[in-house]
């Protein structure tokens, strides 16, 4: 199942300014990168991805919570593509050896876990089974000039693939709602590598611009990334219009 | 006026609410905040209606659960001296501020700041103003920070 990366709340730069144009004030890009709030909704993501991105500040989260929402109604998990399907490694338990792939681990973990519950094991314990790759929601909220530190450091090409791919949808989604806000990422100027595909966002959200403002308000556009810029897994990326 | 509102994102009581709830629900919050008709259906979910939206901002105030009010940003032109605009960046690392001219500030923060401004013993006339303009950002915060509380 794809991830997905909503923006989903912003601050409406045009009417901002033509407010602060009424006052007699004038407000300059820098001002626009401080003065703001973009809000996306991040849906089936890791919690290894989830854990690298509460480390950015200032930024606020609401994650899902893994006492309160039941194991049996939520449990997903995300499986690196590097990890092959049919690739098994050898396993010992009580003296049983098996064989197992990526996904026979999910599913014992995710078995364990019921199991403990239903024994009436408290889901705060319980959940102490689950994996890295267990899935989870969070909103996430942040400035524009936090944003671009975080695009400028998962955006790289050594940031891990998976929040480097959410970090580009994120990039895309910003570049489409507030143009007069976002640009080409200063990183791009020490990496050739970033230069390459914030040109390929530009082409996306050119492309993009006449879907997006014929939206109608209140509704999502979802923005085309695949596979002009590569993703090394599907997140969908939409883009609430005001 | 010395405060003027100039920017806020719009339903942004909505953003907080679902932003609360979808810590203890199954359902993200981009679901959660536009579940509100009976044509959509989520499992074990209300309708995400006025009635909703203000019981869950109501009991995250109960709670202190304050941290659901960050998913925002409002913005005011304000005049105000450099001794108001200090005070303000000390309470909170959510204040931005740029200045403007000799007397005018620009001023962002959220929901959150303004209701810990609001509800400590310790605070400007300028945050009263600031709180004084939330009616049509933020009904439901404006009328439960105007309401007497526990801590006075």
């Amino acid at each position: 199942m794809a991830s997905k990366a909503i923006l989903f709340s912003y601050t409406n730069y045009p009417q901002l300014t033509a407010n602060l144009q009424e006052a007699g004030v004038k407000m300059g890009t820098d001002g626009m990168l401080r003065h703001g709030s973009f809000t996306f909704d991040l849906q089936g993501i890791s919690r290894a991805a989830s854990h690298q991105i509460v480390r950015h500040r200032i930024a606020s989260f609401s994650q899902q919570s893994q006492r309160y929402v039941r194991v049996t109604r939520s449990y997903g998990y995300l499986k690196p593509p590097g990890i092959p399907e049919d690739l098994k490694v050898p396993v010992e338990i009580q003296g049983h050896k098996l064989e197992l792939n990526f996904t026979d681990v999910m599913d014992l973990t995710r078995q364990a876990e019921e199991g403990l519950a239903a024994k009436g094991i408290k889901a705060e314990d319980a959940r102490y089974l689950r994996p890295n790759a267990a899935t989870t929601n969070i909103v996430m909220s942040m400035s524009p000039r936090q944003l671009i530190h975080f695009f400028n450091l998962r955006c790289a090409p050594d940031a891990q693939w998976e929040i480097r791919d959410l970090a580009w949808s994120m990039y895309a989604a910003v570049r489409l709602a507030a143009p007069q806000v976002f640009g080409p990422l200063p990183a791009a100027d020490e990496s050739d590598y970033i230069k390459k595909r914030v040109s390929i966002v530009d082409d996306l959200v050119r492309k993009g611009q006449d879907g997006f403002s014929g939206t109608p308000p209140g509704e999502l556009f979802r923005l085309e990334l695949h596979p002009m810029l590569e993703l090394v897994h599907p997140v969908e990326t939409f883009v609430r219009h005001y | 006026m010395r405060v003027r509102l100039v920017g806020y994102e719009p339903d942004l009581e909505r953003v907080c609410a679902a932003a609360m709830r979808s810590c203890y629900s199954p359902h993200p919050g981009y679901e959660l905040f536009t579940h509100t008709s009976q044509d959509k259906v989520l499992d074990g979910e209300k309708i995400f209606d006025a009635e909703r939206i203000g019981g869950l901002l109501k009991r995250a105030l109960e709670l202190g659960h304050y941290d659901i009010l960050e998913h925002n940003s409002i913005t005011w032109l304000a005049e105000a001296d450099e001794k108001e605009i200090l005070f303000l960046m000390e309470s909170s690392k959510f204040f931005e501020t740029s200045q403007i001219d000799e007397k005018r500030w620009l001023i962002t923060t959220n929901l959150r700041v303004l209701v810990e401004l609001a509800r400590s013993a310790n605070h400007l006339p300028l945050t009263n103003e600031l709180v004084g303009t939330l009616n049509e950002a933020a009904p439901i915060i404006a009328s439960a920070l105007a309401m007497p509380t526990a801590r006075g």
